[in-house]
């Protein structure tokens, strides 16, 4: 009875911190989504209506921002997976202090705040900047490239961002290999070129999807990195959200653009679990590739 | 071949740190790469200013409140997940985790909505509370991984030899999880110091944290001296991020189970 009571009065407090600071305001924030408010007076004058999301998704404007918000997402999970991928291999094969330190490299930019990393971008980018620097000194370039505010430079830093999300699971899917895998392709005659798409790959395929779905669910709504670097031209459907409740008061607008980001990338999300699913070895397979100590059921 | 790529991409991943430390050292009264000179100035110039001390304090004292309470809330949280049925475990493990699933801009707009709505905004504690939602999940994951390393023998010996259970708890656990809690905290500690996505929503005029400030004046004319608090910032951050590796170990904070 007394271990009841011990339970109940610890489960109680974190329930509801987590049921009145978290829960409750995303609920408020769903039915907030619903309403339409008079955009001068901010005042609600209609309770229940897809006004906010008829919006959206009728007006070109906010279409083509849906788009470039997919592309830019799409951009950044492929660009991370490329150059992520060898990363994560070399990693796999290390032991000890030199894998401590790439790894501690690797996971740097998580730790260190956005809107520093941003400030440093800028000035790698700027038109009087590193890169714009660096090809005038060579003579390659008269005039400054306009390589801040593009679509490029937004993918730039998300990829920056977000790489430890793509490297830490591949490395993760390539450890479980174990060792005699590969060595047995290669005394069977596979070149590393083989030995690569017919064994590596598909055996870290696990990896592969983890890293892209959380990759391209974290850049499709980061703002912060967006706004930026992409400035007024680039813009996002979680800029606009931000927008739109901090600059223009219309919350129930940013509510739903915001929902219909966190459905955007939950479909993509299946569909790459999906896609995934696909191109995965049998489970007999994978189950054989592990070491010994997993394999053995 | 891929040694020579890792090479690049570690490169990569260095450039903004590393060029924000150069460039801090400018002589140059706008910012530019490559550097002019060298000199400390900038640094100086930045400790004069009211509104980086005032937003620096701002930063410290709120990600030491959030540490401290995230601590707290996520060990208790540990502890309960490890005693419940397994059908009781996993619901208040999906409430406690999805933070981390939400994309950060529906809790910033839920917030912002919430707090206003209960008329608590402007205040440094629905920041504070913002922040124990997104990282309580991390510490969750830190303690729990500490405690289920942990044998229950060890307890069942302590209360067969008589100890009452808070004794079992402060002689015999806390201390067999030490390194979870202080990682956890520290962890904590920092994801809320250099938190900008969430407290862009919550800050307001007067109640700027030091990310949001750095975060205000992203789109102006680059100044040496907000490139000198930038600088200060990665390498403490830096600093911290080995301390966290020697301690935890960085990679279970961001394993992907939990």
């Amino acid at each position: 009875m007394n271990k009841i009571v011990q339970k109940v009065a610890v489960a109680a407090p974190v329930c509801a911190v987590f049921l009145l600071f978290f829960v409750l305001p995303v609920a408020l924030m769903l039915s907030a989504s619903f309403e339409r408010i008079d955009t001068l007076t901010l005042e609600v004058v209609e309770r229940f209506t897809f006004a906010q999301y008829f919006k959206f998704l009728t007006d070109s404007f906010y279409l083509r921002i849906l788009l470039n918000t997919l592309w830019i997402s799409a951009g950044t999970t492929l660009v991370s997976l490329l150059v992520g991928y060898p990363v994560a291999l070399h990693m796999s094969r290390l032991e000890g202090l030199s894998r401590q330190i790439i790894l501690i490299i690797v996971l740097s930019p998580l730790l260190i705040s956005h809107a520093v990393l941003n400030f440093g971008w800028l000035i790698v980018l700027n038109s009087n900047g590193l890169v714009n620097s660096t090809l005038r000194s060579a003579g390659l370039i008269q005039t400054p490239l306009p390589l801040l505010h593009t679509a490029l430079a937004v993918i730039l830093g998300l990829v920056h961002s977000h790489l430890p999300f793509i490297v830490l699971p591949i490395e993760n899917a390539l450890r479980s290999v174990r060792p005699e895998v590969s060595r047995a392709a290669v005394s069977l005659g596979a070149n590393s070129f083989r030995l690569f798409r017919y064994v590596t790959l598909p055996l870290s395929i696990k990896g592969i999807v983890t890293g892209s779905v959380i990759v391209f669910s974290l850049s499709a709504s980061s703002f912060v990195i967006p706004v930026v670097l992409g400035g007024v031209r680039v813009r996002t459907m979680a800029s606009v959200a931000f927008e739109e409740v901090m600059l223009n008061l219309n919350a129930p607008f940013a509510a739903a653009v915001s929902l219909l980001l966190l459905a955007m990338t939950t479909i993509a999300v299946a569909a790459l679990g999906w896609i995934g699913r696909k191109l995965q070895p049998p489970a007999l397979v994978q189950q054989a590739a592990k070491p010994a100590s997993e394999g053995a059921a | 071949m891929t040694r020579a790529i890792t090479y690049l991409v570690l490169a990569f991943i260095l450039l903004p740190g590393v060029v924000l430390i150069l460039t801090s050292f400018t002589e140059a009264r706008f910012v530019s790469f490559p550097p002019e000179g060298f000199t400390f100035k900038w640094y100086v110039l930045a400790a004069q200013k009211p509104e980086f001390i005032a937003s620096l304090k701002l930063s410290v004292i709120i990600a030491s409140v959030v540490a401290a309470a995230s601590t707290v809330l996520g060990t208790a949280t540990s502890f309960l997940l490890r005693s419940l049925s397994p059908g009781l475990q996993a619901p208040l493990q999906a409430l406690v985790m999805s933070p981390l699933v939400l994309p950060t801009v529906v809790i910033g707009i839920s917030m912002i909505q919430f707090f206003t709505l209960i008329g608590l905004v402007a205040s440094p504690v629905a920041v504070v509370i913002g922040h124990v939602i997104v990282t309580t999940p991390y510490v969750v994951r830190l303690v729990s991984d500490s405690l289920s390393a942990l044998p229950r023998n060890l307890e069942w010996a302590g209360s067969s030899l008589g100890a009452p259970d808070w004794r079992v708890l402060v002689l015999v656990i806390l201390p067999n999880i030490k390194v979870g809690l202080i990682g956890g905290g520290l962890f904590a500690f920092i994801m809320s110091f250099e938190n900008v996505t969430l407290s862009a929503f919550l800050a307001t005029p007067g109640l700027t944290t030091l990310p949001v400030l750095i975060f205000g004046y992203s789109d102006q004319a680059l100044e040496p001296w907000l490139v000198a608090v930038c600088s200060v910032t990665v390498l403490l951050t830096t600093a911290l991020v080995v301390l966290l590796e020697r301690t935890i170990g960085l990679q279970r904070v961001f394993s992907a189970k939990g």
